[in-house]
């Protein structure tokens, strides 16, 4: 007679699924790195097994045959963290072993991200998901590897709903971090638990991206945004070296954008040398709009590629010829209004700045010590103080600035107002300095005070320190006591009652089977043929009911040690796991006596 | 107890738990005569015997009927004699009992450590 041991292969899923899930929990709670390549073996072979209804893989998996995709590859798997940088140095013909794990271990953990994302939203996306010759099972390709990496949706719907909370280790988070990580913003490895470090690089970004991307935040700390949240972090990286650090000094890059929905903007790029304004892009005029300049005049030449001085350009001699009339009209200025900016106009800017108290971001800022980009809305609007709109103020001005009178007799009063300021800027400077010499002295007595106060905590700090860690001390010792007991206990129990052997006779006290029962490792059975078959099923019985006696045994073992170690253990516990030890002892007890 | 400590105790159950990753049960059928010495009549020597060290204190005849590994990170194997006896077919159910009763020791051993880290 035959029988098929498929028949026999047992449902052992149940049993399966508790190992993994106690194993991947036990190290990643108490990171393991030395059970990290079991787990993932584990892992490997607990993947979903129902199968997606999407396209076929294609031919980008590893072949034994050369593919110079795996050079592509290989460079993904690297960037997000799977891969050694010496594997992927390593030139090879075929796939190496440590490159076939990789892939593995990648593919798992991308088709679980996904599979708790929606596939089908992904549908439209520049991916392929593929069903594996195994079992069904989601395996992504290389260019989910690129989703990953890239993170670009197009569609304009919404991507991220909320920051990943502390210790998120979601799809979520894990794009995040690779971006931060492209932008330089996040040192961390991408996969990590979603911590501090990863939230201050998205703030970073957050503030230094425009707000023209709408990035709002919510109360929670989440973050709301649709598709071109994920298209600026794709161009950022982009942007940032087109515009590079010099846009903070030196606005000469400008010239190299396309402005065409930059009208109706309050911005004005002037390029004197030429015949055309300078044409920004939008990202330009975010980032103006941001500093709050209404009207930026550069000095270009473009056929040289260099800054000239403020005044050298026939084109920015009107506007010169502006500045130095409001200059000259206020009394800030002495000198020709001419439209040439020398180092007169340049002191005169400067004074009115201090005077007026500008802000001197806001009207001028020297770059390269040779540009000026000057606010001249905000200039004239503060000098003259009227209500006239800016346009009607240029307006006047142009009339105006023609019929100055620039005589020595029309200079002289603006002499002694001149002098007056210098004066009274003179004695607000001895004023200052006296108020700072006694703030000063002030101060050190304050310090000196709370020195003295601080070596009086300090010592009373010390003194509950040393208290309380005698006390944990002593509970440390005494839980490791109580630990050292248990160990003991759970040896005896291991030894002298689990590894006995399980021996059924007959009637005629004949050995009717025997077996080596670990519980723990490895079952061994001996029958005998020439007894009656009832024995060997009630040996087979009797061993089941041994097991469910040690499962009740190791649950009570498990509560002591709570008790022990925790000190918690309520009566209903003690209660229940009372009966359920009688309840399995019994029917032992019972079949004895009948074999008796 | 402190976090280092605590921590090399879950490495120690780790590590305990990798050999834990597989069941075996094998099933015997059979006369077997053991040779041993008149302090030593134990029956836990009926297995120590069967090892390589001691085969010569054994005498007669035991065949494996029936022998099953579940392994955790692998696939299920069972191996099972062909051309069995009426004797022999029941002793394949008790096989199946005892894959059972070693399964329901492992959940216990699993249940343990789950409620001793609260995992």
């Amino acid at each position: 007679m035959t029988v098929d041991p498929r028949e026999l292969l047992p449902e052992a899923e149940e049993v399966r699924e508790s190992f993994v899930d106690v194993y991947v929990k036990l190290t990643d709670r108490f990171d393991l790195p030395e059970a990290e390549d079991t787990k993932r073996k584990l892992l490997l072979e607990a993947a979903p097994a129902e199968p997606v209804d999407v396209e076929p893989l294609p031919a980008t998996g590893l072949s034994a045959a050369p593919d110079p995709r795996h050079d592509e590859v290989k460079q993904h798997l690297f960037d997000l963290e799977y891969l050694e940088e010496t594997a992927v140095e390593r030139k090879s013909v075929r796939p190496t072993a440590a490159f076939k794990l990789a892939l593995r271990v990648f593919r798992r953990e991308a088709s679980a991200l996904l599979a708790r994302e929606d596939i089908a939203s992904l549908e439209n996306q520049p991916v392929t998901i593929g069903n594996s010759s195994r079992g069904g099972r989601v395996v992504a390709s290389s260019s989910v590897l690129a989703l990953l990496a890239r993170a670009v949706s197009t569609d304009g719907e919404t991507v991220i709903e909320h920051l990943p909370a502390s210790g998120e280790t979601g799809l979520t988070s894990r794009i995040l971090q690779f971006q931060l990580k492209r932008l330089g913003l996040f040192d961390g490895s991408a996969g990590a638990p979603f911590g501090e470090m990863a939230r201050a690089g998205f703030e970073q970004l957050r503030r230094r991206l425009s707000p023209g991307y709408d990035w709002r935040m919510s109360d929670v700390g989440g973050l709301v945004g649709d598709a071109k949240v994920f298209l600026a972090l794709a161009d950022y990286r982009q942007l940032m070296s087109l515009l590079g650090s010099a846009l903070d000094t030196s606005p000469v890059l400008l010239k190299a954008w396309d402005l065409d929905d930059l009208e109706g903007a309050p911005l004005a790029l002037l390029n004197v040398s030429g015949d055309d304004f300078i044409e920004p892009t939008s990202a330009v005029r975010s980032y103006v709009v941001s500093r709050e300049f209404d009207v930026l005049f550069a000095d270009v030449d473009e056929d040289r590629a260099e800054v000239r001085s403020f005044g050298d350009s026939d084109s920015n001699r009107l506007a010169v010829n502006f500045l130095q009339y409001a200059l000259w009209s206020a009394g800030y200025y002495e000198g020709r209004i001419d439209g040439v900016a020398g180092r007169m106009t340049e002191e005169a800017l400067e004074l009115a700045v201090k005077t007026l108290r500008l802000d001197r971001d806001r009207v001028l800022r020297p770059a390269l010590g040779c540009y000026w980009a000057v606010n001249l809305s905000a200039l004239v609007t503060t000098v003259f103080s009227n209500t006239q709109s800016f346009e009607d103020q240029m307006t006047f001005l142009a009339g105006e600035v023609q019929d100055v009178d620039t005589s020595e007799e029309a200079r002289e009063p603006r002499r002694g107002f001149l002098a007056s300021i210098r004066e009274a800027f003179r004695r607000a400077f001895e004023f200052g300095r006296r108020v700072i010499t006694s703030v000063s002295a002030m101060l050190k007595s304050v310090v000196d005070a709370v020195r003295n106060g601080v070596k009086l905590v300090w010592g009373a700090l010390e003194t509950m320190t040393s208290a309380v860690r005698n006390f944990f001390t002593m509970l440390y010792r005494g839980a490791r006591e109580g630990l050292m007991m248990i160990d003991r206990g759970l040896r005896g129990y291991f030894q002298f009652v689990l590894r006995r052997p399980i021996l059924t006779l007959t009637e005629e006290n004949r050995p009717a089977a025997v077996s080596r029962f670990d519980f723990d490792r490895d079952t061994s059975t001996i029958f005998n043929p020439n007894v009656n078959d009832v024995y060997l099923v009630r040996h087979a019985e009797m061993c089941r009911r041994l097991a469910r006696i040690h499962s009740s045994a190791m649950y009570f073992i498990g509560r002591v040690i709570n008790f022990v170690v925790r000190g918690a253990s309520g009566p209903i516990g003690w209660i229940s796991l009372f009966i359920s030890v009688l309840r399995e002892i019994t029917p032992v007890f019972r079949m004895s006596r009948q074999a008796a | 107890m402190s976090e280092q400590d605590f921590s090399t105790f879950a490495s120690k159950v780790a590590g305990t738990l990798k050999d834990f990753s597989s069941i075996d049960v094998a099933t015997y059928s059979g006369r077997m005569k053991v040779n041993v010495e008149a302090n030593k009549a134990d029956l836990e020597n009926v297995f120590k015997t069967l090892s390589n060290a001691q085969k010569q204190k054994v005498e007669g005849e035991l065949e494996l009927i029936a022998a099953t590994r579940i392994s955790f990170d692998k696939d299920a194997t069972t191996i099972v004699k062909p051309e069995l006896t009426a004797e022999q077919l029941e002793s394949i159910k008790a096989h199946a009992e005892l894959i059972k009763a070693a399964q329901d020791a492992r959940m216990a051993v699993l249940n343990f450590v789950r409620g001793l880290l609260k995992l």
